[in-house]
């Protein structure tokens, strides 16, 4: 072996350019002697090989005993990842999916694996599973399927800054998803295009391209069309501290809101709504309700942002209690670094409301440290405003007070109305 | 058939390589410095390679140099490769890679080996000619294109796409194609001059790849088709002129653009 590696400053081939898979590779940039990441690494790109084989051979035409024995093989070699690892089941969920040779479900099973990836940080992983997914998906002619891909790869495109890319996917997406009648798969490409536009800062775009997604829902008479609209124009009204008029829209797509994750979805947007104009009560019944139905892992997020709103009512006392049971468990998601540092985040902004700076400091280190690692340009700005916020403290002043608005008359309307519901 | 050089030191891998090639199809060598050789004097389409081939040396540069030099000609990698190795391969050029799980598997390493062998011209065709061909003209083109280096004939380019011979010719007629027969002699031509873009390959070598039974066969081919001898050719710019001749005789048809 060379004393130093001539390999490592040669630029990276681009997709077409390299070997079938490769992109699942290419997360180890940089991190090359990362003994987890290669382990993993590894694993997905024999994964997308068999899909890829699977695509150019035909589903129907690889030969059984050849494509079972090469699912046998990666199967043996997830004892690699700990027993409990999050990608270990989805990855041993995909083979199982692999084995019975449905190209739809497979299609899905993919796009999961893809979705594991990017919470654990690597894009390009994902980036590969989404891609392989739709070009598996095309090959198929299978239209929703490939809408499906489309949109998993218009939202990580739109989360890496790739906002012209994610634009075109997400729009052929919509496309496929009309030609498919595939209303749901249709609200939700639309969303994504909305939300691109919001972050482009054209808000006015964004609500256009919502409203009529939501007009189109109403005549559809398509309760899901109609919930997925108004999330998001709640979202985005909430966004522009309009809090008002995102009560509305949850309220009214809660209310119409057909699946519980949806529901569930509309509460916690409400939770936050009611925080804002000082209705903590509300706000934490709001919570409450989420809890009772939301998986482990987010839950966590959940009674973090609870723990926030104890300490914007001014109660540190229930702030540090519930900050604590939050800080027992956040190194379960240590591996999803963009919520563990919105985690760290949403305590410090609690942390510097309560006075308590050593935490402060403490949560804001290691969202940066979380943040710089995988490159999360806006997590790294809010981490900077707090810190700018700490200085103040640190040099004398007072801890910031929480400011709420004025609750409106819809809004104290919806907050009565909300406390008779459940998700 | 393409003619395929491994550097492979092991028995067990060697069979393996030959349960999926036909053995007359491969050439052996011992040492990167053999390999290097083979190719420049033999009609080598692809290389198969064991990264640990030579003990203490880093495999992956020894790829890296290899498609440095023969950029034209792909490597695939062989051997047990863990996570870094495989993304080191990536950066180094490697055009695809059998990991030693799938070794004895002859379906899995044919497949690899197909792939690498129809890589090459047909995406360049591809690119060139859309819009100007109907899309079972483009087929054609591209089954031949991805063919050609395992000597694709007439009849069986008819056959598969469920053609009679004289079917295929009043087709091509239609899609503004030449004839199938000067579709492939085009073919070879240019696959021989972008072979010959790399350094140390001879036109005997190159003949003898496509199929010719002597560099002057391959000489005559492309005074038959560009004019004139193949020494000239033998940079980019012969091979961008000898591309442009060959879309000259493809002048396509109204159909195939209102398709496109």
């Amino acid at each position: 072996m060379a004393r130093y590696d001539r390999i490592a400053p040669l630029n990276s081939p681009t997709r077409t350019e390299a070997f079938q898979g490769w992109l699942a590779l290419r997360d180890l940039e940089g991190r090359e002697r990362d003994a987890d990441l290669g382990r993993r690494a590894r694993l997905r790109f024999l994964a997308v090989r068999m899909v890829r084989r699977a695509i150019r051979e035909g589903f129907e035409r690889v030969p059984t005993a050849s494509f079972e024995r090469q699912i046998e093989g990666v199967r043996e070699e997830l004892g690699q990842l700990a027993t409990r690892d999050i990608e270990r089941a989805r990855l041993a969920d995909f083979l199982h999916v692999l084995q019975a040779r449905s190209p739809a479900s497979v299609c899905k099973a993919l796009l999961e694996v893809g979705t594991v990836a990017r919470e654990l940080g690597h894009i390009y992983a994902a980036e590969e599973c989404f891609l392989t997914s739709q070009d598996l998906a095309t090959s198929q002619r299978h239209a929703s399927c490939e809408a499906d891909a489309l949109r998993a790869i218009g939202a990580l495109y739109e989360s890496v800054g790739r906002g012209d890319e994610a634009e075109v996917a997400l729009k052929k997406a919509a496309q496929l998803a009309l030609q498919a009648d595939e209303r749901v798969g249709w609200a939700r490409a639309v969303q994504g295009l909305a939300a691109l536009a919001s972050n482009r800062d054209q808000p006015q775009e964004a609500r256009k391209v919502l409203q009529s997604a939501l007009d189109r829902g109403l005549e559809w008479q398509d309760a899901r069309v109609t919930a997925i609209a108004a999330q998001q124009l709640a979202e985005l009204s909430l966004a522009a501290d309009d809090v008002e008029g995102s009560l509305h829209f949850a309220w009214t797509a809660f209310r119409s809101a057909p699946v519980d994750e949806v529901r569930a979805a509309l509460m916690l947007l409400m939770a936050r709504a009611f925080r804002r104009v000082g209705l903590f009560a509300n706000a934490e019944a709001a919570y409450d309700a989420v809890l009772s139905t939301t998986s482990t892992v987010s839950a966590l997020m959940v009674q973090a942002e609870q723990a926030l709103a104890a300490a914007e009512a001014g109660d540190t006392k229930s702030f540090l209690t519930r900050r604590a049971r939050v800080v027992e468990r956040i190194s379960e998601v240590a591996r999803q670094p963009q919520l563990y540092a919105s985690l760290h985040l949403t305590l410090a902004r609690g942390a510097i409301l309560t006075g308590a700076v050593d935490f402060a400091r403490d949560h804001i280190r290691d969202s940066i440290a979380t943040a710089r690692k995988h490159v999360d340009a806006a997590t790294l700005s809010q981490a900077d405003e707090l810190l700018s916020a700490l200085e103040e403290m640190a040099a004398g002043g007072s801890p910031k007070q929480f400011k709420a608005q004025e609750p409106g008359p819809i809004a104290k309307r919806i907050a009565g109305e909300v406390g008779a519901v459940t998700v | 058939m393409a003619i395929i050089a491994a550097l492979l030191p092991s028995n067990a891998d060697r069979d393996a390589l030959q349960a999926a090639v036909p053995p007359n199809d491969l050439i052996w060598a011992d040492s990167w410095r053999e390999l290097h050789r083979l190719v420049r004097r033999q009609p080598v389409a692809a290389v198969v390679t064991d990264l640990r081939a030579e003990t203490r040396k880093d495999g992956v540069l020894r790829v890296f140099r290899f498609s440095q030099r023969f950029p034209l000609t792909p490597l695939v990698a062989w051997g047990e490769l863990d996570g870094r190795e495989l993304f080191r391969l990536g950066k180094a050029g490697a055009s695809d890679v059998v990991i030693s799980r799938d070794a004895d598997d002859p379906h899995v390493v044919a497949g690899v080996l197909e792939v690498v062998l129809k890589r090459g011209l047909s995406p360049l065709l591809d690119d060139r000619l859309r819009g100007k061909i109907a899309d079972e003209g483009l087929a054609v083109v591209r089954y031949a294109s991805d063919h050609v280096p395992t000597h694709v004939q007439v009849p069986e380019l008819a056959d598969s796409f469920g053609m009679s011979v004289s079917t295929l010719e009043r087709r091509c007629e239609r899609w503004g194609l030449p004839t199938p027969g000067r579709l492939l002699l085009w073919l070879r031509v240019l696959y021989g001059l972008r072979w010959l873009l790399e350094p140390g390959r001879s036109v005997e070598s190159v003949a003898y790849q496509l199929g010719y039974s002597s560099g002057a066969a391959f000489r005559r081919a492309i005074k038959a088709t560009i004019g004139g001898r193949p020494s000239p050719l033998r940079n980019s710019r012969g091979f961008d002129r000898a591309l442009d001749k060959f879309l000259a005789e493809c002048p396509g048809d109204a159909a195939g653009q209102v398709v496109a």
